[in-house]
């Protein structure tokens, strides 16, 4: 291809793939030049040899329809995971604000105060335990 | 259901929509990472890998292009950063896909040959020239749409394609590979 010819080049790959409209100017250096109607011709057979790559690949073939439900899977598991993180990460901030609450209590000279409330809480839970399965009993007629 | 409806489902949480989506959308995005790594395994990990993406940013999806394009701008992401991790290279698929020539041998034997040329030549092309080439030839993007899925510039997308064909014409016509 001569000098002159390739600034046309270009033109003739963006108008092969529709990318530029062909011009007077284009379509007639076409007619006059053979080397730039041949290098045109030349595109449409690489055109078809391409082709050939899907033609070998037959995806129809080779479709994993299970690939899509894994997927769904994968980002399943994947939030499960965040959210027992979450939750973890909820328990260990609650259980720190309690210790830090009964650590600053104790600082301040309250600590027996956190002894009678915990020896409370250990007598009066039972209790009020069996005042809650007397109520549901009450409740379910039983 | 139209892909539009499909989609309002899809983003509203509904994942039997999702799937069909995703399913309608499945050959594009294998062939796609197909012709790109000319690997099939390569390519069955990417569109999984691009399939779980597209189910977790679903939200995020403008509706700004066709959601084929969405999962193709995911995929050609993915393809870049498993060059980068693994510096995965192409490998020959000749013994993964049968190739259906029909029944004449020579015939047969003539396209085994052009399209191991073709594969070679391909590989020999970089593979950002090759994703923004495939995109063209293959799937009909334009310039434009090609420039935003790889993130470049519209003529880096144009000089790329050009060379990418400039180069397969000359080994198809009989050329060397460099």
């Amino acid at each position: 291809m001569s000098e002159c010819c390739k600034k046309y080049e270009a033109d003739l790959i963006d108008i092969y793939y529709g990318e530029l409209e062909m011009s007077d100017e284009i379509k007639t250096h076409l007619e006059e030049c053979d080397l730039c109607a041949s290098y045109l011709k030349g595109l449409e057979e690489v055109k078809s040899d391409l082709s050939l790559l899907d033609s070998d690949i037959n995806i129809d073939n080779i479709v994993d329809e299970t690939l899509i439900r894994k997927a769904f899977a994968a980002v399943d598991k994947k939030t499960e995971k965040k959210n027992r993180f979450f939750d973890l990460a909820i328990f260990l901030s609650i259980a720190a604000v309690i210790i830090a609450a009964a650590l600053m209590l104790a600082y301040k000279g309250y600590g027996i105060y956190l002894i009678y409330f915990q020896a409370a809480v250990f007598f009066l839970a039972p209790i009020g335990l069996l005042g809650v399965i007397k109520m549901r009993q009450f409740k379910e007629g039983v | 259901m139209l892909e539009a409806e499909l989609l309002v489902a899809a983003k509203s949480g509904d994942r039997k929509s999702l799937e069909t989506l995703l399913m309608d959308n499945y050959k594009i995005v294998f062939g796609y990472l197909l012709k790109l790594s000319m690997n099939e395994d390569t390519a069955r990990d990417l569109t999984q890998e691009t399939m779980t993406k597209a189910i977790v940013n679903i939200k995020n999806f403008k509706g700004e292009s066709k959601f084929a394009t969405w999962l193709i701008s995911i995929a050609s992401n993915l393809f870049k950063d498993a060059l980068k991790k693994k510096s995965r290279t192409l490998e020959n698929i000749d013994e993964k896909i049968d190739l259906d020539a029909g029944e004449d041998v020579e015939q047969t034997i003539l396209t085994r040959e052009k399209l191991a040329i073709l594969k070679n030549a391909l590989s020999i092309i970089p593979e950002e020239m090759r994703q923004a080439f495939i995109l063209k030839h293959y799937y009909n993007y334009s310039y434009e749409e090609i420039a935003l899925i790889l993130k470049c510039p519209v003529g880096t997308v144009r000089s790329r394609i050009h060379y990418s064909i400039k180069k397969l014409k000359t080994v198809l016509e009989g050329g060397a590979l460099e």
